[in-house]
């Protein structure tokens, strides 16, 4: 899935567009709120996380920082939320694009399985 | 190489900038994805641990052939039981941190379960010594 298609399946708005695709587009969505569970669950990926969409709920700076140490470059914001122009800022400097869905958490990640985006893979084996 | 950089307790909106420097500066050296990747999740949970415990620290980075070592060194509260701190779940964060996305329990065994080695030193009152060590795969 590109950006294009994203942005229309989640009725979404983009804050901020990178610029950049992944190679293979995006194929994998993590949905998390905790950063601390972000990486744990990313410490356990078994793939290159540039494919991954994050969906949250939390708006922050830390959102953007926990993408960028992690190489995720796509964070969809959930129920319109708006981050404040630091965030944004952080985002354009770290070359990670932002969009914001109207949807709830559970609406985002319905709609992107019924596309068939897969979960994260990891290495203890859980699907 | 030895690389070091100053972390300031509290400062939230900064937080993470010491690690995107560390994890800039292995990329450029070519260490492997897999091992960069642990290094900044460990280097980040450090840091935000600095930041949301503690009065100052500073991050400590030694580059050898085959391996890195990552110093999380932190003038701070100290951690009275290191045990029960390791438990995943178990938090003694603000609501802050919570609102930043943390504190729910998982920074150390995060940083225990990224890194190859890691010993926590700690003396209640006077601050925190985190040891982690990353073999290049």
């Amino acid at each position: 899935m590109d950006k294009k298609e994203l942005q229309k399946t989640l009725f979404a708005e983009t804050i901020f567009d990178s610029g950049a695709e992944p190679e293979n587009g995006y194929n994998t969505v993590c949905a998390c709120d905790m950063m601390s569970e972000l990486l744990a669950v990313m410490n356990q990926s078994s793939h290159h996380n540039r494919g991954i969409i994050l969906l949250t709920g939390l708006a922050n700076p830390q959102v953007i920082r926990t993408s960028e140490l992690v190489d995720i470059r796509l964070i969809v914001f959930l129920r319109d939320k708006r981050p404040a122009q630091e965030t944004v800022d952080l985002a354009k400097r770290c070359g990670i694009t932002i969009m914001s869905t109207p949807y709830t958490m559970y609406k985002s990640c319905g709609v992107l399985y019924e596309r068939k985006l897969n979960d994260v893979q990891l290495e203890t084996g859980s699907d | 190489m030895h690389l070091e950089f100053p972390v300031q307790g509290g400062n939230f909106s900064g937080a993470g900038g010491a690690s995107s420097s560390i994890k800039k500066v292995l990329k450029q050296l070519g260490i492997p994805y897999d091992t960069l990747k642990r290094v900044a999740i460990a280097s980040y949970e450090s840091e935000m641990n600095i930041v949301a415990y503690a009065t100052r620290g500073r991050l400590l980075v030694e580059i050898e052939p085959g391996e890195i070592a990552i110093t999380a060194a932190d003038v701070g509260p100290g951690i009275p039981d290191i045990e029960k701190a390791l438990q995943e779940g178990y938090s003694t964060a603000t609501p802050l941190i919570r609102e930043m996305g943390f504190g729910a329990g998982l920074g150390l065994s995060n940083m225990k379960k990224a890194a190859d080695e890691m010993v926590i030193e700690s003396v209640v009152g006077e601050g925190t010594t985190v040891k982690m060590k990353f073999r290049l795969s």
